[in-house]
């Protein structure tokens, strides 16, 4: 078996594919490198739910007779990956993060993982995630059955959740590219954490049929990559209508980044107040950097804000209530108290109460909220803030215990773009721009509905100017 | 190795003050009700707010959503 370095676990899809089409290596050799360091180095950043080395190379051995005959299935054919273990695979324990399931075995898999299947790609393992992807809020970073994630840039701190696995494992090199899922924030917290590049595609684009649910009307699926080129690859194979999902728009998705708009012609959103006030003191630098770097592409930077809603509460509300009768069973059956996380468990409870009516009042304000989102598009074509205000927390506070600036600011700028973005069903994609001392930061471009393609273009731009998606962490 | 002998008082007071960090961790966590009240209290308090917002009455849900 050939020696792996360094390189070889960092290197982007489109490298590790022509690696294998010149036969540098096979896929085999390829798939049980990558399954020799997920299970060594998985377990210390808790990122590991399960290795499917015996798949793999079963997997492998056929791609590498697809290779010997030349029968090409795309960049992702013979790249290993790993999915977030809300994702049935089947045959296997999909754990759902969440004690009550842990002996929770499918008989399919979910579609994305049948998508990536066909396209060749190799599934290694399944990775680790905060505990039913966090859906009655959870207090600490060890609301999940493997554990708090570790953050390969700093063990003392959080990976981000709810893909915490995905996060991790990305980042540490241990697969060249995870997925994740996203209700609010569970793609782009990990990725901006982590260092990662994360994409959060359009409600309805990618098929959940197989995922766990925790709200009907806001969970999407999404690639967790090194750089936005490897996402806009990884999404054009898992894009695509699905009859089993109620909620697929039917629609595919095609990379092509040379057909998106053109920089000078992209008129870009962004608020002041996100990095001057919302943003902790010590990320400031890399943020104002940041866009200093998109205004040198030639974007035009166009100053705005997020019309007056209570996203949060909306959103709350809205997961709250779907989640809570999802879980019902469990609830009402008292399992629920095998979560780890008490306020996890007193959440799920309490959504049980929300009145029907307070439900709909929610769904009603999100209605005017897309309809304002849409008007605000009219006037710019992506809007940038900071994925996250803060760099990853501490292993031992409690998640929501980052920067709150005093006094209370007024100028709201984009601060609720998290809430806003997923009520509205916007694609999202997290990008690292700096570092706030060892700490990975990252922007979040959103833009129209099924408008991948534009926020792709911009990542991938700010990337070829930039190394910080490049950086690697001592693992 | 050194065995010493301990009398039931010196071994009451050595579990004793292994067992303090423990209760007094157990004392200021909230209990499973006083959790369950401050959910059920932050889900009210959203709900007030989504209460006080001014909806126009022929806004219709998005029952099927679409973005």
């Amino acid at each position: 078996m050939p020696e792996f370095s360094d390189d070889i676990f960092f290197s982007p899809i489109t490298e590790l594919n022509a690696k294998l089409k010149a036969k540098e290596f096979s896929a085999v050799e390829l798939a049980r490198a990558f399954s020799d360091r997920l299970e060594k180095l998985g377990p210390r950043y808790n990122a590991l739910a399960l290795s499917f080395r015996e798949r793999a190379v079963r997997k492998a051995k056929d791609v590498d007779g697809d290779l010997k005959r030349e029968r090409y299935r795309g960049p992702l054919q013979g790249v290993p990956y790993a999915a977030k273990d809300l994702l049935s695979a089947a045959g296997s324990p999909t754990t759902w993060g969440a004690k009550p399931y842990a002996g929770q075995v499918f008989d399919y898999d979910a579609a994305v993982l049948k998508r990536l299947e066909k396209s060749g790609a190799i599934l290694t393992g399944k990775l680790a995630m905060v505990e039913l992807a966090g859906g009655g809020g959870y207090r600490y970073a060890a609301a999940s059955l493997t554990g708090p994630g570790l953050n390969p840039w700093d063990r003392t701190r959080w990976s981000g959740g709810s893909s915490s696995g995905s996060g991790s494992a990305v980042a540490a090199g241990l697969v060249p590219f995870a997925l994740g899922s996203e209700t609010w924030g569970s793609i782009l917290t990990p990725a901006a954490y982590c260092g990662i590049t994360g994409l959060r595609p359009t409600y309805g684009l990618v098929s959940r049929h197989g995922a766990m649910a925790l709200s009907w009307t806001m969970d999407k699926i999404g690639p967790m990559c090194r750089s936005a080129e490897d996402c806009g690859l990884v999404l054009r194979a898992i894009a695509g209508g699905d009859s089993n999902d109620p909620g697929s728009a039917g629609k595919s998705f095609y990379y092509a980044p040379q057909f998106a708009r053109k920089l000078p012609d992209l008129k870009v959103g962004f608020a002041p107040a996100d990095i001057e006030v919302w943003a902790e003191p010590s990320t400031r630098p890399a943020f104002r950097a940041a866009l200093d770097v998109l205004r040198s592409l030639g974007a035009r930077m166009v100053e705005t804000k997020l019309p007056d809603f209570p996203y949060s509460q909306v959103a709350g509300t809205i997961i709250s209530a779907e989640g809570s009768a999802i879980f019902e069973p469990l609830i009402r059956g008292g399992q629920v108290e095998q979560l780890a996380d008490r306020k996890q468990i007193a959440g799920l409870k309490a959504g049980l109460d929300i009145a029907a009516k307070d439900y709909l009042k929610a769904m009603r304000i999100r209605s005017l909220i897309r309809k304002e989102m849409r008007k605000l598009f009219t006037q710019v074509d992506v809007l940038v803030s900071p994925s996250c205000f803060d760099p990853a927390t501490k292993i031992s506070d409690p998640v929501d215990s980052g920067y709150v600036p005093k006094p209370a600011p007024t100028d709201r700028g984009l601060s609720d773009l998290g809430a806003a973005g997923n009520l509205a069903g916007l694609p999202a994609l997290s990008i690292p721009c700096g570092f706030a001392g060892s700490l990975p930061v990252a922007l979040q471009l959103v833009g129209r509905p099924f408008s991948e393609n534009n926020v792709l273009a911009l990542g991938k731009a700010f990337q070829d100017r930039t190394d910080w998606h490049k950086r690697r962490p001592a693992v | 190795m050194v065995r010493e002998k301990l009398t039931r008082r010196q071994l009451g007071a050595i579990v004793a003050a292994a067992a303090a960090p423990v209760l007094s961790r157990a004392q200021t966590q909230p209990s499973a009700e006083e959790l369950l009240a401050a959910e059920r209290e932050d889900l009210r308090g959203a709900i007030e707010t989504l209460g006080k917002f001014d909806l126009p009455m022929a806004t219709e849900p998005s029952f099927r959503f679409e973005p």
